[in-house]
């Protein structure tokens, strides 16, 4: 789990409660899910933070709680975010492994030792969380006033329009797309630019140089995958690009996102304005880290103002050709019925309460009109007043990314309120445990087939394409039992254990393979699940749970495992037909479909002897395989 | 991450097995399971 540093005497200042000692910190820290976890060296107190809010991967974003937790400050906020200068102009050639990007101009910010640490922590936190290693989401942060993104007539430009009414959004992106396609790569001569432009675009690994973080030397993007440690440490994260990702302003590249950005723009205690882009798999996840960062900026008196990002008509992703101002700071509304919290905490609470702790969350709560359910309008007067049919519409800030539903809204209502105030009770009703009638089905079989003097066994999900398909000759991709396509493991441990069983016949054969030095005859079943690809299904994946047996003896036959199947059909009161049919690990001629209730269900046989002969079984084995389900009334 | 109840190592203390892959998955020995005791 990850763990903020946090530095208490920053968290008194930006909370502004200096008569909190620490203790009462960790216990007010407690009630929002932070829990304490040890000291740093340096006497900063750690805490284990909850992974859904990243929000608070910093001071700042925590003492945001606090004083909302307080009372000091109440509903949403939005920090003001001042018009558009600069542009993030977007080239056609960036790779399309990560073709977006977001960014912010912040000014006015006061970076003192603590300010600047948190700030990398920050950055250092959202890599690891949301920005998956920096390979989802990767965040650059620049001074600045090292960057040069306008020249001299450009400047005269901006000062003429300025002082025109605002164009209307909407066709800015005509005349700069349109001048955009005109020009030469690079935009050497956007004519029509109001602003300072830097560029986002692909490099050649050895295509140009820059001096990086922390080094001397002039090094090109491969260069500092080679040489430079933290090029190193990331090179995996760029490995399969053809073309690297690259920043430049009108002096040349200064980053190389997401590997690290250039000594020239390196922000110090120093800095006083900043430039923040952040580049990405996924325009919504930079866009939310961005917002994080922002809100932590603001958070510390800083002004953040607006970039545009102009996509070039060819860029790759799915946002060629648009632009989008950015930093996105838009709310976003969520329903949730009084009545939903109610029961979910086990408290009545009035309707007042509830706005007043959303509130408290840095919510902003409105109640819903007109949604009364027409029984409670037919009700009386009194009836219809009453909190448990009102509705209400959450406004929900740009940062918290952790909220995907309603539950959310109701959790964040029982924290304000104290999870600790909730006085236990017990449930209303009480009833007694019991099977799921599933497991009664499944014990019911297993029972049966144990009476029929089968041995029952308990084999693994996890097979391999070798055992599964290969050893069983059968292929992935085809119409018979088994031969269904496979779900994978990522990122396998073991070879063995690449993939979902599509059946289990393939276990029990092994399982006699082992045992071919103990006594026969061997009868195994085994009631289990299995899985395959299945577009149809909402996940999909498609799952269910396996009837096998196999009976391996010196006089195994086809009639044999047939009387088995039969004793088990007549025994759930099912009915049995076994019409003839083709499957590569059974004889021909020596195997039937299983058709139950008039259901094709599975298949049995005569194991094929080049599959017992690979397994240096020397008996006979003939054997079933069906879907359980059908056996259910 | 990973989770579950771990019956199979409950069972392990139970029957006396030594080892997980006795009592589970395709290494099963069928004399073992044919000798161990019955527990009722």
């Amino acid at each position: 789990m990850p763990v903020v540093d946090i530095d208490t005497d920053e968290l008194r200042r930006l909370t502004g409660h200096d008569e909190k000692d620490d203790d009462q910190l960790k216990a007010d820290l407690f009630g929002l899910g932070l829990e304490f976890e040890g000291e740093t060296e340096g006497g900063e107190l750690q805490f284990e933070f909850a992974p859904d809010r990243l929000d608070r991967l910093s001071v700042e974003g925590v003492a945001r709680s606090l004083r909302y937790q307080y009372g000091d400050d109440t509903g949403v906020y939005i920090p003001e975010v001042n018009d558009s200068d600069w542009t993030i102009q977007v080239e056609d050639s960036v790779p399309e492994e990560r073709p977006y990007v977001t960014g912010a101009v912040v000014r006015g910010v006061d970076l003192d030792e603590a300010a600047l640490d948190s700030l990398i922590q920050l950055q250092e936190k959202l890599h690891a969380t949301m920005g998956r290693g920096r390979a989802k989401g990767a965040i650059g942060i620049h001074d600045l006033t090292m960057l040069k993104g306008e020249r001299i007539e450009e400047k005269a430009l901006v000062g003429n329009t300025q002082d025109e009414p605002d164009a209307p959004a909407e066709l800015t992106p005509v005349g700069r797309g349109g001048a955009n396609r005109s020009d030469a790569p690079g935009g050497e001569t956007h004519s029509d630019a109001t602003g300072p432009t830097i560029t986002y675009r692909g490099v050649d690994p050895e295509g140009d140089t820059f001096v990086p973080l922390d080094s001397d030397k002039e090094l090109s993007p491969a260069g500092v995958l080679a040489e430079h440690p933290t090029g190193e440490k990331y090179a995996d994260v760029v490995a399969e690009y053809e073309r690297y990702p690259a920043i430049y302003d009108e002096l040349g590249l200064f980053s190389f996102p997401p590997v690290i950005n250039g000594r020239r723009t390196e922000v110090s205690t120093a800095s006083r304005e900043l430039f923040v882009e952040m580049t990405g798999t996924d325009q919504w996840t930079i866009d939310r880290m961005l917002a994080i960062v922002c809100y932590a900026l603001d958070a510390r008196g800083a002004t953040i103002e607006e970039v545009d990002v102009v996509y070039d008509p060819d860029a790759p992703g799915d946002r060629d050709g648009d632009h989008l101002v950015r930093p996105e700071l838009d709310t976003r509304e969520k329903t949730v019925g009084h009545d939903r919290i109610e029961t979910t905490l086990g408290i009545e609470l009035g309707m007042d309460e509830v706005q007043d702790l959303f509130a408290r969350s840095g919510l902003n709560a409105m109640v819903k009109l007109g949604e009364e359910t027409p029984e409670a309008r037919s009700a009386s007067k009194s009836d219809a007043a009453k909190p448990r049919s009102k509705t209400y519409e959450v406004e929900i800030p740009p940062y918290r990314v952790d909220v995907l539903h309603p539950s959310d809204l109701v959790d964040d209502v029982g924290r304000a309120y104290g999870f600790d105030k909730l006085e236990p009770k017990y449930p209303d009703i009480g009833t007694i445990g019991g099977r799921h009638e599933r497991s009664r089905l499944e014990r019911a079989v297993r029972t049966a087939l144990v009476g029929m003097g089968f041995e029952d066994l308990l084999n693994f999900h996890l097979s391999s394409p070798a055992e599964n398909y290969d050893r069983m000759a059968v292929e992935e991709g085809t119409d018979v039992l088994g031969g269904e396509e496979a779900v994978n493991v990522t990122s396998a441990y073991s070879e063995d254990y690449t993939m979902l069983r599509t059946w289990a016949l393939p276990s029990l054969l092994h399982v006699l393979e082992n045992n071919t030095h103990r006594r026969y005859p061997q009868e195994l079943s085994e009631v289990g699940f299995t899985a395959h690809r299945d577009e149809s299904a909402n996940t999909g994946v498609s799952e269910h749970q396996t009837v096998a047996g196999a009976i391996a003896r010196t006089d195994a036959t086809y009639e044999d495992i047939k009387g088995r199947l039969q004793a088990l059909a007549t025994e759930f009161d099912v009915d049995l037909e076994t019409p003839a049919t083709e499957h590569p690990s059974f004889i021909d001629g020596r195997v039937a479909d299983v058709v139950i209730d008039g259901e094709s269900a599975g298949v049995l046989g005569e194991v094929h002897p080049r599959l017992l002969v690979e397994r240096e079984l020397e008996v006979p084995v003939s054997a079933f395989e069906f879907r359980l389900d059908v056996l259910r009334d | 991450m990973a989770w579950g109840l771990a019956l199979e190592r409950l069972a392990m203390l139970y029957t006396g097995a030594d080892d997980i892959r006795d009592l589970h998955g395709t290494l099963a020995d069928l004399e073992f399971l044919r000798n161990a005791e019955v527990i009722y």
